[in-house]
């Protein structure tokens, strides 16, 4: 929600860009073009969450007569453009650089600083994935973690655990890869762990993509709020039935509602206005999410 | 429209067509630069392929998860092929040309070459007249400029945005070519692919930024808000209109939300009867409204 703190995104940011800075400073000590090349990677992720920051900015925008619902839905693309960086930018380019590694195997220069790095980057990136769990902790209440992740609206907030997550799964592997290669002193097993990063980006990307893009193209708000519709509507004698009921969520937080309701035959204008203006405020403070509602009075669906 | 897959198909054809006399320059010459153009074409046929895949998705009925239907999903993928055209299009291409640009290599037999790119630039033409005719009979009296900002057709949009830069990168192309024969020098080829380069991102940029403002929810054509206020006020026990609002779900779908004030005095059956007779004229005058709801409401 776009009220509820973006503490989590400035997280994520510190920690990339810590990141990025710890290993430019290993790449400037070891000279090491790999180093360099994962130092721009970091820096590439950090775009990510300004792009993040963009899409909450923008689905602030007030509602115009071109955007007459608003432009919440711009959190929605962005999370998106974002989610298709880290297919590209993170998933397809470690399995390139893995399959490049496979072809032409070098040996570890420095596994100390590696080692040195990537468990101030494992620390780093699991204090921001703790932010983002907590946030979502407070929002999910008794739901399982993947229900919530399936069926929140708060695209921000899903991105920045998908992306989190992923970077400590990544981390882990890369760690494991160091340490064996260092071991036994094969290279293939630095390949086979940006193969296997690679392959976690992927899959992370395209789940959050799924999930984006749905909402994106205009999903229905939570099916509880039909309940809290049909309660409302019970509440008042003078509505017989509830014909059609419509919810699309327009952004994070934004719902609109549409609905037909069927009223006793003899009512006047005015009784029937009332009715609906009451029926409104019943839904609204029930449900603040709420921030269009157009409720038609009918005969039959 | 949802109707516009023949363009898409007319496109798909000529790319194919293209692609394959590419194909055939490339095993005649063995030239890499041609190869390379091959499998471009070939990527060109898979942004119309991805325009059909979302007009057929877009016509998924409505469901739970999404009560107006898919309709938007024909913004999506057409947003997906704008980023292509810009990355795989445009990017491409001026990567090509700097690389062109730092190892110029010797200009050889232009004869096929020429040949291909004359070919090439008759089918795209073909192509882009026949986008301009179904243009022309959707936009009336309206500029082609101001259709292409204002239409809610990004399939035609994207199509007409694709095979124009194509023609005009052949055109360069050919230009290219010809000023690498006549002064011997390879770079002229670089040039040109520059050239061709900007022209794709420009247009990659034009058509994702309409596309993305269809994607987030754009409100339908103005001229609706004026024929529903219009069939509002023509009915007698309709004080005002309070509120409208439109939202363009998908091509040739929209919906209608308004807040009409009724004069005091009117039973729920017959304002009942009043609603459905003004969604039914409203739905006659503009058939692409799919949704209407209509709420009796008094001034705040």
């Amino acid at each position: 929600m776009a009220g509820q703190g973006v503490g989590y995104i400035f997280r994520a940011l510190g920690a990339n860009f810590a990141i990025a800075v710890a290993k430019g400073v290993g790449a400037a000590i070891t000279g090491s073009g790999a180093m360099l090349a994962e130092t721009l990677h970091s820096l590439s992720d950090c775009v990510n969450q300004v792009l993040l920051l963009v899409g909450l900015k923008q689905s602030a925008r007030p509602p115009t007569p071109q955007y007459p619902l608003g432009q919440g839905r711009n959190l929605y693309f962005w999370s998106f453009m974002v989610a298709m960086l880290l297919f590209l930018g993170g998933g397809a380019y470690s399995i390139y650089e893995g399959i490049h590694k496979l072809q032409h195997p070098s040996s570890l220069s420095s596994p100390v600083i590696a080692i040195a790095i990537l468990g101030f980057s494992l620390a780093t990136e699991g204090w921001a994935l703790s932010g983002a769990l907590k946030a979502i902790k407070a929002r999910r209440g008794d739901r399982p973690l993947i229900q919530y992740l399936r069926e929140t609206k708060d695209s921000d907030l899903v991105v920045i655990f998908g992306e989190d997550f992923a970077a400590c799964i990544g981390l882990g592997l890369a760690l494991a890869a160091v340490v064996v290669t260092a071991v036994t002193g094969n290279p293939v097993f630095d390949a086979l762990g940006t193969l296997c990063i690679g392959a976690v980006l992927v899959g992370v990307a395209v789940f959050l993509a799924t999930e984006v893009k749905s909402l994106l193209l205009g999903e229905s708000a939570d099916p509880a709020l039909l309940e809290v519709i049909h309660q409302c509507a019970a509440e008042d004698s003078r509505i017989l039935k509830v014909l059609r009921t419509l919810t699309v969520q327009q952004g994070p937080g934004e719902i609109v509602v549409a609905l037909k309701l069927q009223y006793q035959p003899d009512l006047t204008t005015q009784t029937i206005v009332e009715s609906i203006n009451k029926f409104e405020v019943r839904l609204q403070d029930r449900c603040p999410e709420v921030k269009w509602s157009f409720v038609e009075p009918d005969d039959t669906d | 429209m949802a109707g516009s897959s023949s363009e898409v198909i007319k496109s798909l054809i000529v790319n194919m067509v293209i692609a394959s006399s590419k194909g055939v320059g490339a095993v005649l010459t063995g030239s890499g630069a041609m190869l390379a153009e091959t499998l471009h074409s070939f990527a060109d046929c898979g942004n119309q392929l991805l325009l059909l895949f979302g007009i057929r998705r877009s016509r998924r009925p409505a469901d739970a998860s999404h009560p107006l239907g898919y309709g938007r999903e024909m913004y999506f993928y057409s947003f997906i092929v704008a980023l292509l055209l810009f990355t795989g299009g445009g990017v491409f291409s001026i990567y090509e040309g700097i690389h062109k640009l730092e190892h110029p290599e010797p200009v050889g037999d232009v004869t096929s070459g020429l040949i291909i790119l004359a070919i090439s630039i008759l089918l795209e033409g073909w192509a882009t007249l026949g986008n301009l005719k179904t243009m022309k009979a959707r936009r009336g009296q309206v500029g082609l400029y101001k259709y292409l900002r204002d239409t809610k057709d990004s399939d035609l949009v994207v199509v007409f945005g694709e095979n124009s830069a194509a023609v005009l990168g052949l055109l360069f192309a050919m230009a290219a070519l010809v000023a690498a024969k006549l002064t011997d020098d390879g770079r002229w080829d670089a040039i040109g692919s520059l050239a061709i380069g900007v022209v794709l991102v420009g247009v990659a940029i034009f058509l994702a930024r309409e596309v993305k403002a269809l994607l987030v929810g754009e409100c339908a054509d103005p001229a609706i808000l004026k024929t529903a206020e219009e069939l509002a006020l023509a009915e007698p026990t309709i004080a005002r209109v309070i509120r409208i609002l439109t939202v363009q779900q998908g091509p040739g779908e929209i919906l209608v939300a308004m807040k009409l004030q009724f004069k005091p005095g009117l039973e729920s059956d017959a304002m009942v009867d009043i609603i459905n007779k003004f969604e039914r004229d409203l739905e006659a005058r503009v058939p692409d409204v799919k949704w209407t709801f209509i709420e009796p409401d008094r001034e705040d």
